[in-house]
């Protein structure tokens, strides 16, 4: 077995004295690759990563192009009305999509007369899901009429999207994992706010009423 | 190793660390080394390289990047080698205090992937998650046992008179050696 006998330290106090700043700039050095992986502490998973990454706001939303109920296709970062609250899903998902989209309705509820003269909802599909499956879930919902659920019209969207700030993972078992996120968009086709699948109902119609 | 999260969590980053201390002790100087006093230097990179490949976006990039992954095999080797010639030298109350933060670490950890309700790691799935986190709250059990008795142990050994022992623990030497005024000479006990 080794058997230790000793440093340095008492055959050269000064070099040891430098020595003993090492750890200090280990220390340092593991600080900084950490603050710089998580974006300075605030962004610990790949979805928050992806958010930050995507610019601060207000920031240019990229294009994205859904096929409206009527079969047409249309910019969900312009037209009318001058806001839209957007999220993505897909429609087999199996948990995280059907929680989402259940608060949307109490959202709704909570902007009141906003939706739909200023404000629309639309939940939009990056799967490749029918527009014939996606109005069977509208009208399961009850048919609300300022919230429109579309599937893309991009057929690999995962880029526009990331630019956009959401990430969309693609597992080799079929699942998708993707950001909760709802994004408002307003008339120039900006991103104005960002809320989290944490935020409640309640406390994101106040911040849209604040905004629009 | 990486096709699900417990493996990921609970067999490949350890198994990489531990590879890495295993190369360590058998790669050790016997003397200790200038740039690593008190073994801090070796600790912290450890621990800031284990810290690293926790978040769980660095476990998503490692499952999705070969490069991030063979990152992570070199990085944990080195801190598994960095950490072995690091105990020998760390003073007790050093290494008892990163045990018990380690343990901690683990259980906290076990918290977090069991009851938090949305998905941290991309790659996996909400149901792997909350299993890593189980396996987690499981193994921290034996760990803190583990500790305990390892903890218990090294204080029998460092009964005053202790000098460098058999197994290289010059911590244990100085301070037995620190103790030896303040204390009773007494038969050394194993």
């Amino acid at each position: 077995m080794d058997v230790l006998v000793g440093s340095d330290r008492s055959a050269n106090p000064s070099r040891q004295a430098l020595w003993n700043l090492v750890p200090l700039l280990v220390g340092f050095g593991v600080v900084a690759i950490l603050g710089w992986w998580t974006h300075g502490l605030n962004a610990f998973t790949s979805y928050s990563a992806t958010l930050i990454e995507a610019g601060p706001l207000p920031r240019r939303a990229p294009p994205l192009r859904f096929i409206d109920t009527t079969g047409e296709i249309v910019d969900a970062t312009r037209g009318e009305p001058p806001y839209r609250l957007v999220q993505f899903f897909y429609a087999r998902c199996p948990d995280a999509c059907p929680l989402a989209m259940g608060r949307i309705p109490r959202i709704e509820a909570a902007l009141g007369d906003l939706v739909p003269t200023r404000v629309r909802i639309l939940s939009l599909s990056f799967d490749h899901d029918s527009p014939e499956l996606l109005r069977e879930m509208w009208i399961a919902h009850g048919r609300p009429a300022g919230w429109t659920i579309a599937p893309l019209a991009d057929s690999h969207p995962e880029e526009s999207l990331r630019r956009l700030g959401v990430l969309v993972i693609r597992r080799d078992d079929g699942l998708i994992n993707h950001s909760l996120d709802l994004f408002l968009l307003d008339s120039e086709g900006r991103v104005r706010a960002v809320f989290s699948p944490d935020d409640t109902a309640a406390a994101i119609a106040s911040a849209i009423a604040g905004l629009v | 190793m990486i096709g699900t999260q417990p493996r990921f969590v609970v067999l490949h980053i350890p198994a990489w660390l531990a590879l890495g201390y295993l190369a360590g002790l058998r790669l050790r100087t016997t003397r200790a080394m200038p740039w690593n006093p008190l073994g801090l230097s070796g600790l912290v990179f450890c621990l800031g390289s284990l810290s690293f490949w926790m978040i769980p976006r660095s476990v998503d990039c490692a499952v999705l990047s070969p490069w991030a992954d063979q990152l992570l095999h070199a990085n944990l080797l080195a801190a598994g080698v960095a950490l072995a010639s690091s105990v020998p030298v760390m003073p007790f109350v050093l290494r008892a205090a990163v045990s018990i933060y380690g343990a901690s670490m683990i259980f906290s950890l076990g918290a977090l992937y069991t009851h938090y309700s949305a998905l941290l790691c991309g790659t996996f799935t909400l149901a792997q998650q909350k299993q890593t986190g189980r396996l987690l709250y499981i193994l921290s059990v034996p760990i803190v046992i583990a500790l305990l008795a390892s903890g218990l142990r090294t204080l029998a050994r460092q009964r005053p008179g202790t000098v460098a022992n058999e197994t290289g623990d010059a911590a244990g030497a100085q301070a037995g050696q620190r103790d030896a005024p303040l204390a009773e000479n007494g038969p050394r006990q194993r």
